[in-house]
Formats: structure tokens, C-alpha cells, sequence
């Protein structure tokens, strides 16, 4: 086997061990232009914010006292009226900034705890066929909004728990449980999930309710095993290898996908093979992108089975394959806890 | 339901022209009766349907003539690729359970578990010459249960569990049933806004010793029209819409759904067609490692054992297939449609030794598409003098086509 051929980047920039601590909450009021009291709470959290095109300037003023990253963020937005960053269409944000986006202000019922931010993004009332009579229940959905400096998602390898709780109906009647009662045979189900940029999102079912109504309570808490990153860069070589924790990551094949003549991507196909048979799993040791020698430094997103052990890399359109690849491996996990409370949710 | 009640326990009275009159009956019970029961007959019924036809005075008799003469042909094609329907007659008076569950046995289901029913107990129950699928339809609902299939060592089997299933329109045609697996009504909420809508599911099962293939196809199950009670489409465009709808299908069956007005008169009417691949023939071929007999022809597809190694951790084989015509891409994709699907997957891929003994392969992978395909397939350490490959390949797929129409579909009510 070949020998790893690392190459840990200790660039000017700074270095690349990205574990910030996290910045204190804030307390402070102001007034001016959204985009430069956006770009001051930026500063204020090192937390970054792209924004589409075509937000007109708007004079806002904020007020918030010892709000975290996204409580202060909801203040600047709902203050504004015209903007958003839940399901932005226009922009298509990176995994650590929040893309901000023209669209109405959405309120959706939430509860901020430190940095993060819980919402619930919808309730779905489902009435459908079931042996002996109708079943009903209600599918709601819940997503937790990462702050940008702390990688959250599935596809940067954190696994989060949600644990729901308690879950009240307007009238206080508990209505959590419903999964184990309901029917199982169901043919069809119906998904309202949205994607989002270092969000987890969990749907979960409870027991039918007047959802016009909507809850008195929801409450529970997320468990996410978040990791500091290191960048690591191996050769694009078949048979270079980078050892990754307890494990190895070698370049099974460099092939060209042809898409014009001139025009070639290439195929990088990548094992990865734990030393010991123990050590985390492909999924948890790194993050699902990477960048790479000629693709302009952006990182480019590949899929991870879980329990896979092998996966591709496709570059941009380039003459020759790239040199390099950099990984964004994962460090030691941590748990972080995130409790949340949601109260008198009910979209009329 | 009673159309299949009254049809079961009928006397036997096949007088074609007593049906074809009460083809004009007043009665729609009278007609759909007359229509199984002429659909019931052989292609030998063809000619005298035609001139009955040619003569009816009402277009919609003539109409309903047609399709009985289509369901006919369809039958009979089907029964030319498949064999004959699996038919079932149950005549049970007073007896045990375990017995009359016992009558249900047919090729490709193992067992039928009777969950927690007191299989010692009796019932009354008969059936007349139904398919499979009524049968089983039939005495689930006289068991006040409903039944779920599962899968297992290369069968399926049935569990009964408590509770009927919901009623709603079913057809029986043949080795297959065509019904609404699902109606939904849906109201979703969030900060944006407030949408109701409603769904319906199309499921089509088949008999258990029909082998579907994975040969792609465009819609399995096709959904054309929903109308409703007034004669109003009743679709809805799912582009747009805040929801995913993901199918879930039973075992033994394939399923399409389409989003309906939540608001539109009932009872609905929806309308639509299969185009099902099933495995319709398998042939074993036997190719040598190595030398001339490492390739052969099977109709319009060429199969040659690319590699053979054996090492220390084992054998691999890499089998090799490509549709054999050289006249263009689209001409092979017609003759050999979807390579990738031809290695049987009910059966194995086996070595076989110098001394004749058989060892099956696994297979780790495939690679190939529409025209050509390359799988690797794994075997044990320590064969002697392995010889030849020996595996199934599917030489023929038939594609079943049966249009449907099912009347009198209904949206549970709305939530209280």
C-alpha cells in the first residue's frame, strides 16, 4: 500500500481547524439599512450570511437582549417584512452561511435555545382508509436551524435524535403516541419535508387532532453529534491513500466521463477501510464533500450510504484529472443537547 | 361485492345468448352479471359476440359488446403466457378454519398464517370458481380480518390480522386485482398558507407464480382520468403542489396514485391502464470458463464469461452480455430490451466442478444498462478444476396490458 500522502494545510489564511467557540449572545438595539445590520450581526457571530440578488435597502431597527445567533437573525428579518432564509428559491446557500432571500417574512412557531433555533414548519391532518373505519393523524413537521460555525446536517455527517416529548392539542388533551395505533398497512405516504442549508428536520406523527386549532404544546429536545473538521489533501492517484482516524481512504479509480470532446469530467471512485474493523463508519468520518485541484474551490457534494464503504467523486469540467483532493474529516464528536418548547403553534 | 357474490353461486347456466339479452337489462346488476358471465367464455364465444354486435340497437350495448370480446382476447393471451388462472371452489359448511385456509394453498404462497385466529373453530363459507385473489378477498372478510404478504426463503406468505379492510371497488381479471388500495384527504398547514387535497391509490396485484421483472417501464400502473359524480375532471396537477407522494406497495403488487379535488362530488370514477413486465420465459444456459463454449447466442443477446480467477480468497467470475445485433443502438435496445434484467434473479449462478458438483455463486455486482451488462459473481475457496457457469437467463418478458375503470370510489369523510 502506498504511503498517505497528507498534506495538513496550515495556510495563511489561518489555520484550518475549523472549532470556533462559540461567540456570546448579544444584547443591543440599532437601526439603518437591513443589508448593513445584517452584515453587522455577521460580525457580531462570525457567522456568514450571503444574500441574494435583489433585496431592495430597507431601513430596519432591532432590539434584542441576550439573543443568540438566530434570535437575533428572526428579529432583523421580521423587522424587514420582505425577507427570508427558510426555503429560499433564488440562491442556493453553502452548508455554513445562511442564504438570506427576497419572500414575506414566514413566523412559524419556534423556540431558540443558545445558538440554535427549533421550528415547526407544518402540520399535516391525514384522514385515510384503515380497517374497520377511518384513522386519522397528524404529521408535524419539526427542523432545527444550526448556526453556521456548527455543522448540523445529515450530509456533514451529524446524527441527530429528536426526541418529542410532549405534544398538547388546543385543548390540552395529550396527543403524542399515535404511531404504534395507527394502521401500518398504509400505501401511500405524504412528505412535505424542505430542504435547507445546516438543518436536521424530523417528521413526527401524532394522534388526530383539529389542526386548524393547532397545538398548546410541543416539546422535546434534539441530540446532534456534531465534529470539529480538519481539510486533509491526497493525491488523485489509483492507489494513493490518506489515513483518516483509524482508517484508510485510497483512490480506487481515476476514469473520464466524456461529456464533449473537449469537455471531460472525470470520476474519482474512493474505499474507505477501518484498520481495526472498529472507528467510525464512512458516513461519520467525513463530511459528504469535497473540493478539488481546478474546480475554483468550491465543494463539490457526494453521496454516502450508510453502512457504504465506497463512494464517487465527480469533478467539473476539466481537461486532465485534478492533482488533489481535499476531505473535510471529521474529529471527535460531540453532544450537543438542544432543548425545545414550542408553544400555541397553529397556522390558521 | 354481491356482483361477485350472485356470480359465485349461480348455477352454472352458460347460455350465451340468454346473456348477451341481458346485456339490455334495465338492471345494472342484470348487466354487469351478463358481462362476467360472457367474459367468462372462451374465444369460441368471439363470433356469435360480434354478430350480437353488428345487431344491438344502442350504442353503449354495443360498446359493452366490444369490451367483452377485448376481455376475452385478453384472456386467452394471458392464459397462452401464463397457463391458466389459478381458480378456486370452496364449498364449506361447518368446518374448521385451518381446513378451508388449507384450500387456498396455490404455487408461490409457502403458507397462511391465521394470526391470532382459533383455527379449530368452524365456519360456512363458499365460493364458486373465483380467482385466487377473490377467494382469499372473500374469506378474509367472512374471518373479520384482513391479510398482509411478506417474504421469505424465496416465498411468499399471508398473515391474517384483525380487522377489515376498508371496502371499495375491486376488479378480478384473471391473475390479477385491480383495485383502490387508498384514498386519502389531506389538509396541510403552514405559515404560507392552507391547502386541502385528496389522493387515490391504483393497486394491481398478481398471482404469486407470476415472476415480475424489473425491465423498467415507463407506467406500470397508469392513472388517465379521475372524473367525478358529475362528470368533471377531477385530477389535479401534482407540479406545484406543497406534497411528495411516495408509493409504498404491497409485496406481489404494483401501484400508481394520483391527487384529486378534495371537493369534487362523489363517488369518483378513475380510469387507467397496466403495463406490467413479467418473466414469461427462462432458459439455463451452461457456458465453459474457457475456450469456444465460453459464448453463446441466446436469441438476440450474447453471453460470454469474460473472467475467471481464483485466488486464495475465492473464485470471481465477470459474465458478460450485449445484444449480439450491430445495427444501431436503437435497434439492439428493441431487441433486447433491458440486458440488465435477464440474469434471473430467482435462481443461481453456479460453478460447476471437475467432478460434477454444483457451487453457488454470489453475485457483488453489475454494471450496464439497457444494451450490455457485466456481473461479478463470487464463489467459495477450495473448487477443484471448476468447469463451466450454469445459470438462468430470462429470454422472454411479457407485457400485461389491461385497461380498468373502477365506479364508485369514495374519499373518507373529512376528520371531525
Amino acid at each position: 500500500m502506498m504511503v498517505a500522502d497528507l498534506i495538513l494545510i496550515a495556510a495563511a489564511a489561518g489555520a484550518l481547524q475549523e472549532a470556533p467557540k462559540d461567540p456570546p449572545k448579544v444584547t443591543y438595539e440599532d437601526s439603518g439599512d437591513f443589508r448593513l445590520l445584517a452584515m453587522d450581526l455577521e460580525r457580531r457571530f462570525r457567522g456568514r450570511i450571503r444574500f441574494a440578488k435583489g433585496i431592495p435597502p430597507k431601513d430596519v431597527s432591532i432590539s434584542v437582549t441576550d439573543a443568540g445567533y438566530f434570535e437575533a437573525l428572526d428579529a432583523l428579518c421580521r423587522a424587514h417584512k420582505g425577507v427570508r432564509y427558510h426555503d429560499v428559491d433564488e440562491i442556493r446557500p453553502l452548508l455554513d452561511e445562511v442564504a438570506i432571500g427576497k419572500g414575506d417574512w414566514l413566523e412559524f412557531p419556534a423556540s431558540y435555545h443558545g445558538h440554535f433555533k427549533t421550528a415547526l414548519l407544518s402540520m399535516m391532518r391525514v384522514a385515510d382508509r384503515a380497517p374497520e373505519g377511518l384513522s386519522g393523524s397528524v404529521l408535524v413537521v419539526l427542523v432545527l436551524h444550526g448556526p453556521p460555525w456548527i455543522p448540523i446536517s445529515d450530509e456533514q455527517g451529524v446524527a441527530t435524535e429528536w426526541m418529542v416529548e410532549k405534544a398538547l392539542d388546543a385543548d390540552g388533551k395529550d396527543v403524542l403516541g399515535g404511531r404504534e395505533e395507527r394502521y401500518r398497512g398504509e400505501r401511500v405516504s405524504i412528505s412535505s419535508m424542505t430542504s435547507g442549508p445546516n438543518t436536521s428536520q424530523a417528521p413526527v406523527r401524532l394522534r388526530d387532532f383539529d389542526s386548524a386549532r393547532g397545538l398548546k404544546v410541543l416539546s422535546g429536545k434534539a441530540s446532534l453529534r456534531t465534529a470539529d473538521v480538519t481539510i486533509q489533501r491526497m493525491k488523485v492517484e489509483e492507489g494513493q491513500s490518506l489515513e483518516v482516524g483509524g482508517a484508510t481512504l485510497a483512490v480506487d479509480s481515476v476514469t473520464v466521463d466524456r461529456v464533449q470532446p473537449d469537455r471531460n469530467k472525470w470520476d474519482i471512485e474512493f474505499t474507505f477501510k477501518s484498520k481495526t474493523g472498529k472507528g467510525p463508519s464512512l458516513k461519520r468520518a467525513l463530511e459528504g464533500r469535497a473540493r478539488h485541484d481546478g474546480g475554483k474551490g468550491e465543494w463539490v457534494r457526494f453521496n454516502v450510504r450508510y453502512g457504504g464503504q465506497s463512494f464517487r467523486v465527480t469533478t467539473a469540467a476539466m481537461e486532465k484529472p485534478p492533482a488533489w483532493i481535499e476531505f473535510r474529516v471529521r474529529g471527535e464528536e460531540r453532544l450537543i443537547e438542544v432543548p425545545f418548547h414550542i408553544k400555541d403553534a397553529a397556522f390558521k | 361485492m354481491l356482483i361477485a357474490l350472485l356470480l359465485s353461486l349461480a348455477p352454472v347456466q352458460d347460455d350465451i345468448s340468454k346473456w348477451i339479452g341481458r346485456l339490455e337489462s334495465e338492471s345494472i346488476e342484470e348487466r354487469d352479471e351478463a358481462t362476467r358471465r360472457l367474459q367468462t367464455q372462451g374465444v369460441e364465444a368471439i363470433p356469435r359476440l360480434e354478430k350480437a354486435r353488428d345487431a344491438a340497437a344502442d350504442a353503449a350495448t354495443k360498446t359493452r359488446i366490444d369490451a367483452i370480446i377485448a376481455a376475452i382476447r385478453k384472456s386467452a393471451e394471458l392464459a397462452k403466457v401464463f397457463g391458466p388462472t389459478k381458480r378456486v371452489t370452496i364449498a364449506a359448511r361447518g368446518k374448521l378454519i385451518k381446513e378451508v385456509l388449507g384450500e387456498l394453498r396455490t404455487p408461490g404462497i409457502k403458507r397462511i398464517d391465521p394470526g391470532k385466529l382459533d383455527v379449530e373453530s368452524r365456519i360456512d363459507f363458499q365460493v364458486r370458481n373465483v380467482t385466487w385473489w377473490e377467494a382469499l378477498d372473500r374469506l378474509a372478510r367472512a374471518l373479520k380480518s384482513r391479510y398482509e404478504i411478506s417474504w421469505e426463503s424465496g416465498d411468499y406468505s399471508i398473515a391474517l390480522k384483525p380487522g377489515v379492510e376498508a371496502e371499495g371497488p375491486v376488479l378480478y381479471f384473471e391473475q390479477f386485482r385491480i383495485s383502490v388500495a387508498e384514498a386519502k384527504r389531506v389538509d396541510f398547514r403552514t405559515p404560507a398558507g392552507k391547502f386541502e387535497h385528496a389522493l387515490v391509490a391504483i393497486e394491481v396485484r398478481h398471482q404469486a407464480d407470476l415472476i415480475s421483472s424489473r425491465c423498467p417501464v415507463a407506467d406500470v400502473v397508469r392513472i388517465d382520468s379521475v372524473v367525478d359524480a358529475k362528470g368533471a375532471d377531477a385530477l389535479i396537477d401534482p407540479f406545484g403542489l406543497p406534497l411528495r407522494s411516495y408509493d409504498n406497495p404491497l409485496l406481489l403488487s404494483y401501484q400508481a396514485n394520483a391527487w384529486v379535488r378534495h371537493d369534487a362530488p362523489q363517488p369518483l370514477t378513475v380510469s387507467g391502464a397496466t403495463d406490467m413486465p413479467f418473466v414469461s420465459e427462462t432458459k439455463e444456459i451452461e457456458l465453459d470458463l474457457e475456450g469456444d463454449r465460453s459464448r453463446i447466442e441466446v436469441g438476440k443477446a450474447r453471453l460470454t464469461v469474460e473472467t475467471f480467477e481464483q485466488t486464495g480468497a475465492g473464485a470471481r467470475l465477470t459474465l458478460r452480455a450485449e445484444a449480439k445485433d450491430d445495427k444501431g443502438e436503437e435497434e439492439r435496445e428493441e431487441k433486447v430490451p433491458w440486458i440488465m434484467e435477464r440474469l434471473d434473479d430467482s435462481s443461481e449462478v453456479v460453478l460447476v466442478d471437475g467432478a460434477g458438483r454444483r457451487h453457488a455463486g454470489s453475485r457483488v455486482s453489475s454494471r450496464g444498462g439497457k444494451d450490455r451488462c457485466a456481473w461479478e459473481i463470487t464463489f467459495s475457496t477450495g473448487i477443484e478444476k471448476p468447469k463451466r457457469v450454469v445459470f438462468r437467463w430470462v429470454s422472454e418478458i411479457h407485457r400485461v396490458q389491461i385497461p380498468f375503470r373502477l365506479e364508485g370510489v369514495r374519499l373518507p369523510d373529512r376528520s371531525k
